[in-house]
């Protein structure tokens, strides 16, 4: 067995947090390196203009990620603090989960386990990206570990830790509850802890009550994808799983299904987990880690399985592992290069000082965030509102003036909706929104007493909307 | 040294394929389809700066090809030899007649009766379907089909010697680079194990070892060639983002009388009794190999998960496999009735058989195939382009033209049949159509203009598939006709502002 050999305990731990700090450093390199803006992505953005405002109130918009962010930004610069933020919620994510597995597993499936659970598009997008669904997480695995010790003190923290991740998001609200709830039904603990268990439940489901009708309740990207593309990540979906880690998991099913009940747990939390994932797509990192485990399984299900042409076996570890890697090279890859860009940022920028703030700007939805964080503009569609129940009316109402030809019919929604500015940029006239350089709005551009171009550079456009004489 | 009788025959069967293969291939200077002009250009490429032509700076005016990249490496290493025109008439070939030593040795495997073997392999080279779509274009498919094969011979060679396991295992790996259609090999491997697992039979730790390991090493090798393809297309690369209106001439539904035309009603009839002799009476594991192909290939062909004509190669070729054993079986009855005396007889009906429903449609499909390549006209049309339009002109042409513009023409083309990472293919087909059949100057002339393209290329090929017999838009002073013979060229000289 690999394990006794090679594997120490304290090796295990060092390797993979030596990786973790790989895997959540490199994007944020390379993006120096290929002169992007330090931190990528769309929600991030939202998060961090509201840490910049109204961190430690409890308000709507409060959450604990919140309240770090705004204690680093203290002391270091914001990218600085977020990519800070991101390591150390990494790191701890890792040593914490290597505390709460190492007595439940063998050594070679809790090194198997935390590889595959951090070399992972999720890991990697999570901590990156998302770093606020990261910070979540590595709040739920510390409540979850407090929990499971003996001490009253750490018991009665867990909750507290428990309370304050229903204020993230839905998703932790309900994997609190979830988890406490399988906990107190399989290993029937001792009174006083069920009892905090059952109190941290309570609380977590009037809390996520409270948090379904909140502001920024899921993220939710607006992608028109298969369940394919959401759920593989070499397919393009943002927290999708690496193939080998879902063949490896499929392949750890097989192998423990043997000693079903001894995984019912496991299993179970799939399931649920599974389900959430549909409607938020956060939950992906609690699922990752669940098929970590699987992987784990699978991979040492092969090793130790005797094989009778060994130079197949070593050639399949191999493969497997190199299509893992790749996963996530060819994902760091593509975070590296994703928006905002500079040449966005820019226009952004120079449109915070070319009028007052808070009038409204028309985009897809996916610069939402962005015109909120550089233009100081509100956007008319953001990412946000597609978690909200109106947003198909609100997208419909929008794909009208996009689309349409119309003047007659375009005019008065972008009124109703008092839009000042529409921002255009290549991605948009590439296909994102439009195929055609004369398809809808692109060409009631051509109208000039309604359309001003007030912005150009490297083929970012901003458009006025000019009512005079409309009245 | 003495030669063993049957070897002769092989070689015999092998030159009769292969010169027959030639007769035809060689009766038209030209290919059948335009993509054996785009496997020309990456030939010549390698041949000249010895990687693979991936930024094209002609097709769709400027694009990345994504290609697996064995299949040119291997003829360009023949061009070292001879022109690249002959090789690529010579090689895909030879290729494809190899397949009857691999046929051969298949059903040799399968029955132990060489007699049946050497007819089974005959049976093979004239599959319709494998030769009217091999013999006059250059095709990938030459040598995927082969090594298709050989992998499944060698992975039933595999129980009685490991060292085939390496043969298998190069054999996967050859193909993972040569083609995305590896993905059905690999498919055809799942069904065996799951047909044998459905019969209650014992997987051997050996086949289970190599096919993991082939499935997990495909997966990953096309995950890294085809990357972009997936990220833009997600699962839909599946059907290499052909635009709807081309759907039809690669992903058609699978019909019974395709299989009877293409894969003949022989191998087709006896081959489907073997699945059903497997599958209801008898169990031989040896066989779900071959009906795990016949299996996976049906569902993918059903479910128009694969291109017909790839689908009826691979399917039409393990029929025939399982024709071989049916024979093998069938003679064994005979000679145990009464009619033992009349084995020949039996033998020379199947004979006849054979030659009325696969050698004569093989032929009677072949030279449709010749008649239906590209024509000399047409060639010299595309030369006369080369000859006298500027280097950076785009010319408009149907899709399936785009690669003779590229190729022979040297021109950019507005598309071709390479839609992989072209997110606007439908846009651009539509635009195509629209200039060849409207009746608008200035729409012509606006769609000209947005692909900046300065000549039409009006062939008797576009006639035909559009039903129209000029373009009714042309006024001499924007469109004068520079080229008029079979072929029309019009130049494009007017702009909108």
């Amino acid at each position: 067995m690999i394990s006794n050999k090679y594997l120490k305990n304290h090796k295990i731990i060092l390797v993979n947090l030596a990786l973790a700090v790989l895997v959540v450093v490199l994007p944020f390199s390379m993006r120096i390196l290929t002169r992007h803006p330090l931190i990528p992505g769309e929600e991030i953005y939202y998060h961090i203009r509201l840490a910049k405002t109204t961190p430690l109130m409890v308000s709507k918009t409060f959450s604990p990620y919140y309240v770090a962010l705004w204690a680093l930004s203290h002391v270091f610069s914001m990218d600085l603090s977020v990519l800070l933020l991101s390591l150390t919620s990494a790191l701890f994510s890792v040593a914490i989960l290597y505390f709460l597995i190492r007595k439940e597993l063998q050594s070679d499936e809790i090194f198997f386990t935390l590889l595959f659970f951090v070399v992972s598009p999720v890991f990697l997008y999570s901590f990156t990206t998302g770093s606020a669904s990261g910070f979540s997480f590595f709040l739920l695995l510390l409540a979850i570990y407090l929990f499971s010790k003996k001490k009253f003190v750490l018991v009665s923290f867990s909750l507290i830790i428990f309370v304050a991740l229903s204020l993230t998001s839905p998703v932790y609200a309900f994997a609190s509850g979830i988890i406490l709830l399988f906990y107190v039904i399989l290993k029937k603990p001792p009174v006083l802890k069920s009892t905090f268990a059952l109190l941290s439940i309570i609380v977590s489901a009037i809390m996520s009550e409270v948090l379904f009708s909140r502001y920024m309740a899921c993220y939710t990207s607006y992608a028109d994808i298969s369940f394919l593309q959401k759920y593989i990540a070499d397919l393009g979906g943002a927290y999708g799983f690496g193939v080998f880690t879902l063949l490896l998991a499929a392949l750890g099913f097989l192998v423990t299904w043997r000693k079903k009940r001894d995984y019912l747990l496991l299993y179970l939390l799939i399931i649920v987990f599974m389900f959430t994932s549909g409607s938020c797509v956060q939950s992906n990192i609690i699922l990752n880690l669940l098929l970590a485990i699987l992987a784990a399984k699978g991979m040492k299900a092969l090793i130790s399985r005797k094989w009778d042409i060994e130079i197949v076996k070593v050639l399949s570890v191999a493969v497997i592992l190199c299509g893992i890697l790749f996963s996530v090279v060819s994902y760091t890859k593509t975070i590296s290069n994703i928006g905002p860009d500079y040449n966005l940022i820019k226009a952004l920028k120079w449109l915070s000082t070319y009028s007052k703030n808070d009038e409204v700007v028309l985009s897809h939805p996916n610069y939402g965030f962005w015109i909120e964080m550089f233009a100081h503009k509100r956007p008319v569609v953001e990412q946000s509102i597609l978690s909200s129940s109106n947003y198909k009316s609100v997208l419909e109402d929008f794909d009208k003036v996009f689309y349409s030809r119309n003047l007659k019919k375009t005019k008065p929604i972008l009124k109703n909706n008092n839009v000042s500015f529409v921002l255009v940029t290549p991605e948009m006239k590439q296909g994102v929104v439009w195929k055609r350089a004369n398809d809808g709005l692109l060409f009631l551009f051509r109208n000039n007493e309604t359309f001003k171009r007030i912005y150009s550079y490297q083929n970012v456009e901003i458009w006025q909307v000019l009512y005079t004489g409309d009245e | 040294m003495k030669i063993q009788k049957h070897k002769v025959a092989l070689i015999v069967i092998f030159a009769i394929t292969l010169l027959t293969r030639l007769l035809f291939a060689f009766q038209t200077n030209n290919f059948s389809d335009g993509d054996s002009y785009f496997a020309i250009r990456q030939i010549e490429h390698i041949s000249l700066h010895r990687i693979p032509l991936i930024n094209d700076t002609l097709s769709y005016g400027g694009r990345i090809h994504l290609l697996t990249p064995l299949f040119y490496y291997l003829l360009s290493f023949f061009t070292l030899f001879m022109p690249s025109y002959i090789v690529g008439k010579l090689i895909p070939n030879i290729l494809m007649s190899l397949l009857v030593f691999i046929i051969y040795l298949i059903t040799k495997e399968l029955t132990g009766d060489i007699k049946v073997s050497l007819f089974t392999s005959l049976v093979s080279s004239f599959t319709p379907i494998l030769f009217t779509t091999t013999f006059n274009s250059i095709s990938p498919y030459s040598l995927v089909i082969p090594t298709i094969f050989f992998g499944l011979y060698f992975l039933l060679k595999l129980p009685k010697k490991h060292s085939y396991a390496s043969y298998f295992l190069l054999t996967t790996f050859l193909l993972a680079i040569t083609h995305p259609s590896s993905f059905v090999f690999i498919l055809g491997l799942i069904f065996y194990l799951a047909l044998l697992v459905a019969e209650r039979l014992e997987i051997r730790k050996s086949e289970l070892e190599v096919i993991l390991f082939s499935t997990f090493l495909v997966v990953w090798l096309q995950f890294i060639l085809f990357k972009k393809a997936f990220l833009v297309h997600g699962p839909a690369v599946i059907w290499q983002n052909i635009p709807e209106a081309m759907h039809s001439q690669f992903f058609t539904q699978f019909t019974i009388i395709d299989a009877i035309s293409q894969i003949g009603i022989v191998p087709l009839i006896f081959g489907i009794y073997m699945v059903y002799r497997c599958t209801f009476i008898e169990k031989n594991r040896q066989l779900y190999l071959v009906v795990g192909f016949v299996a996976s290939t049906t569902l993918l062909l059903w479910l128009k998960l694969i291109p017909i004509n790839v689908g009826l190669m691979i399917l039409g070729l393990a029929l025939v496999i399982l024709f071989g054993k049916f024979m093998q079986i069938f003679i064994q009855y005979v000679k145990r009735t009464r009619f033992s005396n009349f084995k020949l007889i039996f033998v020379a009906c199947f004979v006849m058989l054979f030659v009325a429903t696969s050698v004569i449609p093989t032929l009677y499909y072949g030279n449709a195939t010749v008649n239906n390549s590209f024509s000399d006209e047409e060639i010299a049309a595309l030369i006369w382009i080369r000859k006298n339009t500027p280097k950076n002109a785009t010319v408009v042409a149907l899709p399936e033209e785009g690669h003779l513009i590229t190729s022979v023409a040297q021109r950019k083309n507005v598309m071709d049949t390479d839609f992989l990472l072209m997110q606007d293919a439908e846009i651009r087909l539509a635009d195509i159509i629209d200039i060849f059949t409207t009746v608008s100057e200035t729409e012509a002339i606006e769609l000209l203009n947005k692909y900046s393209a300065s000549y039409i290329y009006f062939s008797p090929r576009a006639k035909s598939k559009l039903g129209i017999k000029s373009l009714r838009f042309v006024e001499p002073k924007c469109f004068p006709v520079v080229y008029n013979r079979t072929v029309e060229i019009y130049k494009s000289v007017c702009e909108l502002r």
